[in-house]
């Protein structure tokens, strides 16, 4: 029989800050983490704006040079919030017994980084100065660094965050977008409760964004165009300029509720339920599934973390599958999004919302969805939750959908002081 | 503060997952059947890559699929899509194809019981896609953007037979499938977790049934490139043929391969109350992590004492249980010692008595197809009673001592099989698999 489940650390680094406290306090201020993108000119592309998290200090973390490689920026990130995760829930850093201790993570795709071949693309100019791939081929391929293939393997920043952290226990790599994550999230959550763990952690990362990754969001996701600072992307208004690409790392500590109030953790969620669907009406079948189909008349849920990415055609499709989910005038939850303020973390989306979701339990303040200037004029195609302070939440769902036809939701409710 | 000790295993009674369908596509067949008996037979897929220039590369072998094989198995959907399907992903669906008429999938009624796991890399960006950027950047960490953007340089479809994600992705559409999907990119252990975590969905009731497999073409430059950087391949040799020799003595390294392997992974009831042919069982599913270095397994193979105890735990089975191990069996020098450390480990002097085998000796290293590929042929292996040899097998190892079936396969009755899948990294997964005994 499977047990409850219950969050005990959230670690999250964003574009708004190094932490869950940083990012939730500019998120109260109404900030944005979107600006002109920084580290490239990336004047090229029609999107030109980016929600970018600062890169950790590696030392800090306890990574070697030649690991920071290995592991690139978005790696960091990963490995800055699990740690945050783990020391919030007053688990060591470094586990004594990782045979129990479980990691899901998800993970974006990574490009090669031309610099790392510039050598030897370098020495396979033929006479006439152009590339000449005999020449690479044959003998110049050897200036490479050697670790270069473990930077571009996808679960590189698994297998480092693991051994950086001594866990051995079950574990799994998923790759795509929010749906990635979310299945990270519900794995966790699952070998959690059935016992095949006593802590798992489950998060994502964003991809870093690179003129190459850039060039990618063009492809996957109708982007905002432009760099200017006003508000892009308004999750659910009708207007969205689109995706603001984001940054960041989210991570959280799962485990079971007695284990945890056992050892005297603060229990800052529960995790109540989750469903998983692709092709048509994936959202709505998820919702229903991880809310146990209690979706007709009344809400199950007080509010909706909707993934909610701003691009105006799937953001309707969203919001008529809420309407299908909860059908009537008042039947729907108040529905947040936040992808306007922190841009798209992609894989580590979910896991970012659910730390989000902890602040809304602990303070019963929401921040508005969309940075200020949205204008008082905005209808939104969804009613969206009133920015403010109010009664704080007992339940929340939260929803993510993959790049194609894909979608995970995730039931989670209040924790209670220990 | 400490990690707190673990509880005691819950034993709920659970739903029974059997395999109602099998397909693969790999260099030795194009189906199971065929890849079973040359694999049977004791012939390699292993020769020289023809499909780019591999002049002045110390390792020009590999287990290639000759293309004229996939367009016998291309499909409709996949003549449709081929432009934006990866090599593996076309493989992908070759497999599943098999795997689906021989489950009858067409006729399942409710596809939103069916999921879908699958790992699967991607495409490899090319050398030239690579070096084509340089063109765009001054050395100086500046980019030419626009000159990017104006040159077309990230192809549409490129990004999309890039995407790992894609592949669970195009079988659920290709079947429908609108229960969970999962890409899984856990490197040589993908296939075998997707296999295992397919086992778990249906096991917990979110779906009766899962198409579960992996499928790899890694098999260019840059593939091949990598792991020549890593020392990991075999370089010296005196026929492609002959170099992949897992637990010989004069192993130097593994040999890269493609292919795809795919099950459909069912409840026990669900496949009764339809007629379906039951073809094998998932007992138990093991995972873990080495947690020791990104570039070495464990040297105890502590990694996977751990996800073969998982299994076994799992299956609820003891070590005498066990009558045959599917070994990972790389043929590097480092994992055959430590897999055949971990087997002892696991099975105490039981493992004396087991047969110990690796499919890689004759099809290669398929990477994320290998788990789901070793499953299906561990499965065919108790249908018919046979033990597949591991070929090459001529220089015995006095660290690697246990029964490897040398060289000729052996015709035993066996209903209970540990199968292996080790990933670069170090995560580490084990089926345990049984025969189905009406």
């Amino acid at each position: 029989m499977s047990e409850r489940v219950v969050i005990t650390g959230a670690g999250l680094v964003s574009a708004l800050g190094g932490d869950r406290a940083a990012t939730w306090a500019a998120l109260g201020g109404g900030r944005s983490g979107a600006t002109p993108v920084a580290g490239f000119d990336a004047r090229g592309f029609a999107c030109r704006r980016a929600a970018q998290a600062a890169v950790p200090d590696p030392a800090a973390l306890g990574v070697s040079p030649r690991d920071a490689y290995i592991m690139g920026r978005s790696n960091l990130w990963f490995l800055q919030a699990a740690r945050a995760a783990l020391a919030e829930a007053g688990l060591p850093l470094v586990c004594t017994d990782g045979t129990v201790v479980g990691c899901f993570a998800a993970l974006g795709m990574i490009d090669p980084v031309p610099d790392d071949l510039r050598t030897a693309a370098t020495r396979s100019r033929g006479p006439d100065g152009a590339f000449d791939p005999g020449r690479f081929y044959a003998d110049a391929y050897r200036e490479i660094y050697p670790l270069w293939p473990l930077a571009i393997l996808n679960n590189v920043g698994f297998c480092m965050a693991a051994t950086s952290m001594g866990i051995r226990g079950e574990n799994a790599v998923f790759a795509g977008g929010a749906d990635a994550g979310a299945a990270a999230l519900i794995e966790a959550a699952d070998v959690v409760g059935a016992g095949r763990a006593v802590v798992a952690l489950a998060g994502g990362a964003a991809e870093a964004i690179t003129p190459l990754g850039l060039a990618r969001w063009h492809h996957q996701a109708e982007l905002c165009p432009g760099d200017g600072p006003e508000p892009a992307c308004r999750p659910f208004h009708p207007a969205s300029g689109g995706v603001v690409p984001g940054e960041g790392a989210a991570v959280l500590v799962l485990e079971r509720e007695a284990s945890a109030r056992a050892r005297g953790a603060g229990i800052l969620a529960v995790v109540a339920g989750w469903g998983r669907a692709s092709g048509a009406q994936a959202v709505a079948r998820a919702a229903e599934t991880a809310l146990n189909g209690r979706t007709g008349g009344t809400p199950a849920v007080d509010l909706c973390i909707a993934h909610g990415e701003g691009a105006p055609a799937r953001d309707a499709e969203e919001a008529a599958a809420y309407r299908r989910l909860w059908p009537g005038p008042d039947a729907a939850p108040p529905v947040a999004a936040f992808k306007g303020r922190l841009g798209h973390l992609g894989p580590a989306a979910p896991a970012a919302d659910a730390a989000l979701a902890v602040e809304i339990f602990r303070t019963g303040c929401l921040p508005a969805a969309w940075p200020d200037g949205a204008g008082p004029d905005a209808v939104p195609v969804l009613p969206l939750a009133a920015a403010g302070a109010g009664p704080a939440p007992r339940t929340v769902l939260l929803a993510a959908r993959g790049w194609i036809d894909t979608a995970a939701a995730v039931a989670l409710s209040a924790g209670v002081a220990p | 503060m400490t990690h707190p000790p673990a509880a005691a295993n819950p034993q709920p009674p659970r739903r029974r997952v059997v395999v109602t369908g099998c397909g693969m596509i790999t260099p030795l067949g194009r189906t199971t059947a065929e890849t079973f008996a040359r694999a049977a037979a004791g012939e390699s897929g292993i020769g020289y890559l023809t499909r780019f220039d591999t002049r002045g590369l110390p390792c020009a072998i590999g287990g290639q699929i000759p293309d004229s094989w996939l367009d016998d198995r291309s499909d409709d959907y996949g003549r449709r899509h081929r432009p934006q399907l990866a090599l593996c992903n076309r493989l992908l669906l070759a497999a599943a194809g098999e795997a689906a008429t021989q489950a009858r999938l067409d006729a399942l009624p409710d596809r939103a019981r069916l999921g879908v796991a699958v790992g699967a890399h991607g495409e490899n960006p090319s050398v030239d896609d690579a070096l084509f950027l340089h063109r765009f950047t001054d050395g100086q960490g500046h980019w030419d953007t626009a000159a990017i953007a104006r040159s077309g340089g990230y192809d549409f479809m490129q990004f999309y037979r890039r995407k790992s994600d894609l592949a669970p992705v195009t079988l659920a559409a290709r079947y429908g499938a609108g229960g969970p999907n999962l890409a899984l990119v856990s490197a040589c252990a993908a296939g075998a977790q997707a296999i295992g975590e397919g086992t778990r969905l249906i096991r917990e009731g979110r779906c009766d049934a899962m198409l579960a497999g992996g499928a790899e073409s890694a098999l260019d430059f840059v593939g091949i490139l990598g792991f020549t950087l890593l020392k990991a391949l075999a370089e010296r040799f005196t026929a492609p043929e002959r170099a992949s020799r897992p637990f010989d003595r004069k192993r130097c390294g593994f040999v890269m391969s493609e292919g795809a392997g795919v099950v459909v992974l069912e409840e026990l009831d669900h496949a009764r109350a339809r007629g379906a042919a039951i073809l094998g069982e998932v007992l138990g599913y093991g995972d873990s992590a080495d947690a020791y270095r990104i570039t070495d397994t464990h040297p105890a193979g502590e990694g996977a004492v751990l996800a073969m105890r998982g299994a076994m735990a799992d299956a609820g089975l003891a070590p005498e249980a066990v009558e045959y191990v599917n070994a990972h069996g790389t043929s590097t020098v480092q994992n055959d010692v430590t897999e055949t450390r971990a087997i002892k480990a696991v099975l105490g002097d039981h493992a004396r008595r087991v047969a110990v085998s690796s499919n890689k000796s004759m099809l290669g290293h398929t990477i994320a197809a290998a788990g789901a590929i070793e499953c299906i042929l561990s499965l065919e292996g108790m249908r018919r009673g046979v033990l597949l040899p591991t070929i090459n097998h001529e220089f015995p190892d006095p660290k690697c001592d246990l029964d490897y079936v040398p060289n000729v396969a052996r015709a035993r009755a066996h209903r209970v099989v540990l199968s292996n899948s080790f990933g670069f990294g170090g995560q580490n997964a084990c089926l345990c698999l049984g025969r189905w005994d009406e």
